[in-house]
This record gives structure tokens, sequence and C-alpha cells, in this order.
């Protein structure tokens, strides 16, 4: 190890972060070169992939700190790169999660068509990732930011299934985050007079400063599919191939924007704990979590429910970069390495749930843990640990959170509550209904055709499960590590046994919930139906459900408006054009065409009434 | 050297005059088949005269050579009559293309309306030639109305209803044209004793402000001259006559003369005025005229059922951008003008030839009884669309450059708005344009037309060189630019 670490100090970094990038792209072009026939070919180059990835970004963990810049476009846009403490952490997290995933994939992938390309978007998408997290430009990380976006958007139009309308709501809910991305980036550039990302620290977030910390922001918010532009990751999740799912929008997007989260809010501008701006990007986390955890509810699709639980997580993030005190930023990191797991772990078992029964339909299934238990009992400890029951990692990382929204505001606090119980509420529900009870399968289905996922995809779900669980029994030398790795100054744990005691009460009301709902109604599906039900709140579901309260579907309407003004504009336009001046000129060269008689006294006439005007102008001018 | 050049320059003199006479008392046998060759030669000669004078300028770095009579080619440029200059090479070199043109096709049945066209046609050129060799304005209107007396005369050539109509029109207007010039010259010469074009400047420079009736002598210069070149409003006579002349003689009028007697005057008179003074009222005089005149002649044209007609009124619209790059008072303005001086002859020369082609082949030049022409006029049909958009203003003919220049010169003189209609008029011009290729050329097929045959000859081979040059010159045009820059003109 510490010969490699001179070889990057020696200059061997600059081969090494370029392969970090290049080398997943290359081994992802490959994967696509490789026809369908040669299913193993294209696996090993994905896991190989996958898994010189995962030595490289060790490698860089346990290296030191390097800054690389190659010459590009002139006027300060270089390829610059930079390994330091943060981009370390988020480099090894990646790479371990995708390794985890790839593992998966490749048994998953087996039975599913278009596998060289699915293998082809998840490599690329490490590729840009990865980049992201070395850029130290401005520029380079924009080119990385948007790759990740264009891979999201291919990935759902070319593939075995493809969505269009679901691939254009990605782009363009996407694109209009990175347009703001973009615009925070112009003017952070222009306020700190620099395009190198490290040099840009601690800015101030107001005046012309507070458009370069929202644009940042809305930028992150996008990537991490929080409010107000999750509403593709439901559809995506339901219609796209699981692997890209859980790679992209669930593991990579997130982990991308978080670390930019975190890096707006603690590293380019200096944003005040309680200011406007603080407070506004804890509402928006808020009602993500909020937003997620309340339509997750209501599922019936058991990938959507997830989607939700996802957003609603990404919320958390929110809460507590946007505290922007030192707890709430360390229990956002420490979340984001809880979540991802948990969530992954449960897209996992779902998709092995869905390849075994030939449904992800929550009313067709049930009590597959008696046919699928290791399945059962890997899911059961990812909802656990997202839902952030105690002693999982989640927990820990929430109760930091939840501290500084309470030290913040009472009303976010409370919101933050409502969201966790409607989240550790809808995961009960959806694990009940799916993994116990009376066996219940799809029409056509038998239970002996209802089998156990094979070793590679179950290792990896019940290794990720147990990760939540392992962080949460090792929380204390495992924060001071990253918080070590981070550079992060806080020390020891400091959350009041209060907090601690409500958050836990609000986690056995969401029990008690469920509990109640399914001896009234005698199915564990409709453990809710109370709160869907509940009058004043179903009208938001019914509007939720139609769709009306889609952003998407309220910027298409923006955008319908706009397209009828401008029409309407054009159609004036062509009226004045193809009309008016038409017969404008039609007119006056008729009335020109007419004063010519050819009768030579009025040509006199005219002439000299020409000399008069030119008299009566001299007398004017002069 | 100022001699040999001096002796090339009495060519411009020499050729019609030679040629009048030859052609006068060549026998009759002889005077029938010359009479052709004989226009295109000394119109190609003189040409030819005016290229070799221009590069003999530059060899020898003069912007200008004065000579006076014969027998005394050394003569002081104080003392002599005549003079060559770039902007007078650029005029007659326009003159002699016109007259090739015109003469380059046979459209006479009868000889003795050839042999007539002929001595008038050269006459013209005489007086023409004249008005761009002089130094001073009394003998700039003696040529000019040489010139005149010669264009009635040829419109009315046929001695038939229309024809005589036109002249006698034209005559009536430009008589009392050549008044009000000679009230306006009488002015001028109460003031400053002289009508030489160096003491005027040297007048003009030292009496400012001008006295009234130097003021009043510009009026009647501007109403006299812009009778001439058809400004608006007196541009009424100019689309009878060019309707009602025969097809040479329209491009001859149209091509040079009309240009020549008043719009080249016109540029002279100021430019050489302006090497002293420049007057804000005489110059905010020409800029109302010269944009009424723009857009009353796009408009107008637009109105017109007669291919010939279109053309007239189409290219008063340009005589207004001419007036209003004079107008401008600054170098950008009169090289503009004299560029687009360049730009209409040679546009004008183009587009009337190919009425005469079109003439030729259907005998009318009606629009609403022609269509479809392109498939047996192939060639025709482009270079009348290539001479109409070069005098709309499109790259890369070389009318975008002289327009642009114009509308440069214009918005440097503080006249911005003016300078934005002035190109938004070029629209009504390339619709003018299209009007006449779609309902000429390009329109549905006239059933009585399907027998037509296309023209050939010098009608296609003259308007095919010149659209030609068009874009040549257009693409020469930095070229063009720097060799006038040598001699000083801005």
């Amino acid at each position: 190890m510490n010969a490699f670490s001179s070889l990057i100090a020696s200059g061997g970094g600059l081969g090494l972060l370029l392969l970090m990038v290049a080398l997943p792209a290359l081994l992802g072009l490959a994967c696509l070169a490789l026809s369908r026939r040669s299913y193993g070919g294209q696996a090993l180059l994905f896991f190989l992939g996958a898994t010189v990835n995962l030595i490289l970004a060790l490698f860089i963990l346990f290296g030191e700190e390097q800054t690389v810049l190659l010459p590009w476009a002139g006027f300060e846009i270089n390829l610059a790169l930079r390994i330091y403490g943060f981009s370390r952490l988020m480099l090894i997290l990646s790479a371990v999660l995708f390794f985890l995933s790839a593992l998966y994939s490749v048994a998953f992938m087996r039975r599913e068509n278009r596998s060289g390309q699915v293998f082809f978007y998840c490599l690329l998408a490490l590729a840009f990732t990865n980049g992201v997290f070395l850029a130290n430009n401005f520029v380079t990380l924009l080119f990385f930011w948007e790759g990740i976006l264009a891979v999201c958007f291919a990935a759902q139009l070319y593939n075995d299934r493809p969505k269009v309308r679901t691939a254009v709501k990605t782009l363009v809910l996407g694109a209009a985050g990175d347009i703001m991305f973009i615009v925070g980036v112009a003017v952070t550039a222009v306020q700190s007079g620099t395009l190198m990302m490290d040099v840009v620290s601690g800015l101030a977030a107001e005046g012309p400063g507070a458009l370069g910390f929202i644009g940042l922001a809305l930028g992150a918010l996008a990537r991490a599919c929080a409010v107000p532009f999750q509403s593709w990751l439901p559809d995506a999740a339901a219609e796209a191939p699981l692997p890209f799912v859980v790679t992209l929008p669930v593991c990579l997007e997130r982990v991308a924007g978080a670390y930019l989260l975190l890096r707006v809010t603690g590293g380019f501008y200096a944003l005040a704990p309680g200011s406007a701006l603080s407070i506004a990007l804890m509402i928006v986390g808020v009602l993500t979590f909020l937003a997620g955890g309340m339509m997750a509810l209501i599922q019936r699709n058991l990938k959507r429910v997830l989607a939700f639980v996802a957003i609603g997580q990404a919320g958390l993030l929110l809460l507590g970069a946007g505290s922007a005190v030192p707890a709430g930023s360390d229990g956002a990191l420490l979340s984001l390495f809880a979540q991802v797991p948990a969530l992954m772990c449960m897209f996992f078992a779902a998709g092995q749930v869905e390849q075994s029964t030939g449904s992800a339909d929550l009313r067709r299934l049930g009590g597959l843990g008696h046919l699928m238990p290791f399945t059962g009992v890997a899911f059961v400890l990812g909802a656990a640990c997202a839902a952030g029951l105690p002693p999982f990692g989640s927990f820990f990382a929430d109760q930091l959170i939840f501290s500084a929204v309470n030290d913040a505001d009472i009303l976010l606090y409370i919101g933050s509550l409502l969201g966790l119980f409607f989240t550790a509420a809808a995961l009960m529900r959806v694990g009940a209904t799916c993994f116990f009870g009376p066996v219940r399968l799809p029409e056509g289905m038998e239970r002996e055709q209802v089998k156990e996922a094979p070793g590679a995809m179950a290792l990896p779900t019940v290794l990720l499960a147990v990760a939540g669980l392992g962080m949460g029994v090792l929380i204390g030398p495992f924060s001071s590590a990253v918080r070590n790795v981070t550079g992060s100054t806080v020390e020891g744990w400091s959350f009041s046994l209060v907090l601690c005691l409500i958050y836990v009460i609000a986690l056995l009301l969401a029990v008690l919930n469920h509990i109640t709902g399914h001896r009234a109604t005698g199915e564990a599906l409709r453990a809710a139906d109370h709160i869907h039900y509940l009058p004043g709140l179903y009208r938001v579901y019914d509007a939720a459900e139609r769709h009306y309260l889609d952003p998407y579907n309220i910027l298409m309407g923006v955008v319908r408006v706009y397209s009828w003004l401008c029409r309407m504009i054009d159609r004036c336009l062509s009226w004045i054009y193809e009309n008016l001046l038409e017969r404008l000129v039609d007119r006056g060269s008729g009335a020109l065409h007419d004063l010519n008689t050819g009768v030579v006294n009025q040509y006199l006439l005219w002439t000299l009434g020409g000399l008069a005007f030119l008299v009566l102008l001299f007398l004017v001018l002069v | 050297m100022s001699a040999s050049l001096a002796s090339l320059m009495y060519a411009f003199i020499g050729l019609p005059l030679l040629a009048v006479a030859g052609l006068n008392l060549a026998g009759r046998r002889l005077t029938r088949r010359i009479c052709r060759p004989l226009g295109v030669f000394v119109g190609l000669a003189q040409m030819a005269v005016a290229v070799i004078s221009q590069l003999l300028l530059l060899q020898y770095h003069k912007s200008s050579v004065s000579f006076s009579q014969f027998w005394d080619m050394t003569v002081s440029d104080s003392a002599a009559y005549l003079r060559v200059d770039a902007f007078s090479l650029v005029a007659l070199f326009c003159i002699g293309m016109a007259v090739a043109a015109a003469f380059s096709f046979k459209w006479f049945d009868s000889e003795h309306n050839a042999f007539n066209f002929t001595n008038m046609a050269l006459l013209l050129m005489l007086g023409l030639n004249g008005a761009a060799l002089v130094t001073d304005l009394f003998s700039l209107y003696v040529f000019i109305e040489i010139a005149g007396l010669c264009s009635y005369t040829l419109t009315a050539l046929y001695r038939e209803e229309r024809g005589l109509e036109g002249g006698f029109k034209q005559l009536i207007l430009g008589a009392l044209a050549s008044v009000l010039i000679l009230i306006g010259l009488a002015f001028i010469f109460m003031e400053c004793g002289s009508l030489r074009y160096d003491a005027l400047a040297l007048f003009f420079s030292e009496e400012l402000p001008l006295p009234i009736l130097d003021y009043l002598a510009f009026l009647f210069l501007i109403g006299g001259f812009g009778i001439k070149a058809g400004l608006v409003p007196f541009h009424q006579w100019l689309p009878d006559v060019y309707e009602s002349a025969p097809a040479p003689v329209s491009i001859l009028l149209s091509g040079i003369a009309t240009q020549m007697m008043g719009t080249y005057a016109l540029i002279r008179i100021m430019s050489e005025l302006k090497g002293g003074a420049a007057d804000p009222v005489a110059d905010a005089i020409l800029l109302l005229l010269g944009l009424i005149t723009i857009f009353v002649g796009a408009l107008a044209a637009l109105a017109q059922k007669d291919m010939k007609r279109c053309l007239a009124y189409s290219s008063i619209s340009q005589i207004g951008y001419i007036v209003l790059g004079v107008s401008c008072g600054n170098a950008f303005g009169f090289i503009g003008a004299m560029l687009h001086f360049f730009t209409l002859t040679l546009g004008n020369t183009v587009l009337f030839t190919d009425a005469a082609a079109v003439d030729l082949a259907t005998n009318t030049t009606d629009m609403e009884r022609l269509g479809g022409l392109q498939k047996q006029m192939p060639l025709v049909g482009v270079t009348n669309l290539i001479a109409f958009l070069s005098n709309a203003g499109l790259p890369p003919a070389v009318g975008f450059w002289s327009k642009l220049l114009i509308i440069i010169a214009v918005w440097q003189s503080g006249n911005g708005f003016i300078a934005g209609l002035a190109l938004v008029a070029g629209v009504l011009t390339v619709a003018c344009c299209l009007k006449v290729q779609r309902k000429v050329f390009f329109g549905p097929d006239v059933e009585e037309l399907s027998g037509v045959s296309a023209p050939r000859g010098g009608v296609v081979v003259s308007s095919l060189t010149l659209s030609g040059l068009i874009v040549v010159a257009g693409l020469l045009i930095p070229f063009l630019l720097r060799m006038l820059q040598a001699q000083g003109l801005f």
C-alpha cells in the first residue's frame, strides 16, 4: 500500500484518477460490443469493472491527497481532478455498493434480455459518478454531472421495454434541475472569481450568492430525487430493469446528490443555521420526507412503495444538510451510509420476489417468507434499517438529524416525526403483506414454482441487510472513522434522551397503527386504509393518485400554457404579416398605381407639388 | 506619362464621334451590316479604355488626370476643361457596358430604324461621356441636355402613338428640369462668379453659413436633377417611358441614361461641393427624398402588371438608395452611392435585357399573359434572378456591398432609424423580385407559350456575361474597395 501511495505521489496519480473514470466507461463499451450469446463474457467484464473499481477506490482511500490538472479549453477550464477526504469516502462507498450491485445484477440479468446494454449503462454511470467525486473544476463537474443524467435518460429509452414517457419525464425533471445547477455554477464562479472547486470556500449565501447557492442546491436535489424532482422515480422503478434502478437512482445518483449537497451547504457556501435559506432547504426536506412516506403508504406495487420510501429518505439528507450545523451534516452523511444499503437491499429482495413469482403487485403476493426465507429476512432487516429502528445505523443517524431539526424549528421537527411515522407504517405494511401471513401467489402460480434466490443474488442482499445492523452496533468506531476521513470536528454523541424517546414513540405508534389497521380490515395490505380514507386526506391522496400533484405534470401544464401563449403571439404576428401587412402593401401599391394616370398634365402638377414640398421642407429646416 | 494617359482619354470623346461620322459616311449597303457590330465595338472599346485608364492611374499613383484641347495636353488642373477620376471611369465603364448590351441583339426589323437608333444611341453616349468628363456645372448641363435630346428621340423612334407619347412626356418634364437646373446654376453663378467645380468647392468651404440664394440654388438643382433621376414625387414619367420605348432604348435609358443625367450629376455635384462644407439642410432634404423614393418605388412596383413597368418602379426604389448615400455627406456614403450606381447600371441592364429576351420570344411583357418560362429560357430566368437579388442587396452579389455601405453610412450619420427602414425596404424589393420570377418564369405554364423557343445569341450572351460580372464584382469587392482607397476616395 505504501508503494502505491508513493506511486500516486510521484505522478502515477494522474493515471489512477483517469483510470477511475476511463476504465468503467471502456469496459462498459466492451459489454455493449459483445453479443447476447456471450453472456458470460459480458458478465465477466461487468464484474471485472466493479472489482477493479473497488480495488482502485481502496488504493485511493489509503493513498495520499492528490491534485492533477490537464489543460483543456483555456480560460481556466481544465480537466482538474482531486483526491481528498470527502471524495475518498464517497468513492469507496459507491465502489462497495456498486460491487455488491454488480454481484446481484450478474445473477439477475442471466434471465433477462439486453444484458449488455444494462451493464453498459451501469458502468458508464459509475464512470461519470467517479468523475463527479474527483472533479476539481466546475466545468469538469458539469460534464460528469450531465453525463449521469444522459445515461439515466438513455437507459430508460433504449432497453428491453422502452418507456418513452418515463424517459422524457426523467430528462425534463433532471434537465430542469440541471439548468438551475448551471446557473448556480455560473454565479458561484463569478462570485468567487475562479472555476477551481478547491479554492471556492465559505461564500456568503446572500444577495447574488443566494442565487448561486439555490442553483447548486437544486441541482443536488434533482440528482438525489427530492421534491420537486422526484416523480419519475416511482414510474422508473416499476418499469425499468432492476439493476438499472438500483445502480443509478438508488445508489449512484443518491450518493452523488448527497455529496454535492454537503459540499454546497458546508463547503462552497457558509450557510448560517436558522437563516432563511437553511429553513427553506429543511422545509423541502420535510416535504420530501412526508410526501415519500405518505405516498408509500398507499401504493399497491412493491417497487413503487420502495421508490417512494427512497424519495422520503432523500428528505432526511436534506434535513440534515440544510440544518447547517455539524450534527446535522454528520447525521446526513451517516444517514447516507445507512439508507442506501437498506434501500438497495429491499430493492434486491423485491427483484427476487418479482423474478420468482412474476409479479410485484402486492394484491397478488403474500406469505412469501415461508417460501423465500433468506429474502424475507433480508427485506425485513433492510426495512427496519430504512425505518430507523434501533439498533440499526440509521437510528443513530436519525437522532443527529432530528436533534438538529428540533433546534431549528419545532414545526419542522413535528413534520419529520410524521414523515418517520408514515415511512415506518408503509414499510411495515409492505413487509407484512409480502412476507407474512398466508401464502398468496399470482394466478396460475404454484408454491413449488417459487424458489429462493440463487446464492449470487442472496449473498449481496443479505450482506447489505447486515451492513445496516453492523453499522448500528459499531456506530462509535464507524462514525469516528468517517469523521477522520471527512475531517469533521464533532466529538461524541450529543442527542437528548427526550428526543430519542419521542422518536421511539413515533415508531411504536406506527406499529400500533399497523396492528389496529390490520385487525380492523383483516388484511395487512389495507392496514393503512383508515389513513388513506381519512376525511380531507383522502382528497389529497386522490389528487396525488391522479397525478395532479406531480411536479412534472404541473411543469408540463406551465409549458402548455406557455406554448399556447407563444402560439397566440405567433398567430397574431402571422395575422399581421399575412393579412395586415399584405393588405397595407396591397392598398398602398394599388393607390400608387392608380396615381399614375398617364396624363402629362397631372405629372406636371405632381412635379410642381413636389417642388412646393421641397420649398416647404426647406423653410421648415432652415 | 501624363500626356500618354491624357491622349488615351480622348478616346471617350473620339470613339462615339468617329463612330457616328463613320456610320453616316459609309455607303448604304455597308451601313446595313455594321450598325450592331459598330455599337457593340464602341461599347466594348469604351469599357476596355476605362479599365486600362484605371489601371494606368493606379500604376502612376494618381487619383485623376486633367486634360483640355487636343493640342494642349499638358494643361494645368485649374485651366483644364476635362478630367478623369475613379468615379468618372466607373461611369464611363458603365456607359460602355449599357451601349454594348443595347446593341448586343437584333431588335429593329427596318434598316431605317436600326440606322437611326445607332446614330442617336452613339450621340447619347457622347453626351453621357461628356457629362462624366467635364469639370464645370454648365458643361455638365450642356452634355446632359445633349443626352436628354437624344433620349427623347430614341423613345419616339418608332413614331407610333405610345412611343411618341412617352417621348413627349419625357420632353415636357425634361424641359421643366432644364429650366430648374438653369435657374439653380444662375443663382450659384451670381453668388460665386464661377461654375467650375474647384472654384465652387473653395467658395462653399469659406461661405458658412450659406447665403439664402445658394440654398435656393440647391433646391432648384435637387428638383431639376430629381426629375431627371426619377426621384419621387418627380418620377411619374419614368415608367411610362421605359414601358413605351423599344427594348434596346429601355436598356439604354434604364441602364445608364437616367442614371447619368440624374444620379451621377447629383453625386458629382454634392461630392464636389462637399470638398468644402457639409450642409445639413440639403442633406436632410435629400435624406427624406431618398427614403420616400425607396418606399414608393418598391410599393408601386408590387402593383404593376407589366414586367418593364415593374422593373422601372423597382429601379426608382434603388435610385432612392443612391440619394440616401449621397445625403450622408461622409466618405462611406459617397463610396456606397458610387458602388450602388455601378450595381444599378449592371442590374438594370441585365433586367431590361432579360425583359427584351422575353419580349423577343413571346411578343409581350404583360405578366398576366406570361408564366412558366423557366423551362423554355432557363438562362434568362437565372440571370434575371441574380440581377434582382443583387438589386435587393443579397450576398454575394455586388448589390449587397453597396447597400451595406450606404446603410452603414446612414447609421454613422446618426440616422439609425432611417438605416433600419432602408434595410426593411429591401424586403419589398425581394417581394417584387419574387413576383416577377413567379409570374414570368416559375408560375404555371401558359398554353399559348408552349411553343416558345429559347432566345439565343447576343441577348443571352450579354445577359449571362453581365450577371456573371455581378457575382464576380461581389466576390472581388475587397479588391475593388482597396483600389478606390488607394486613389484617395476614402
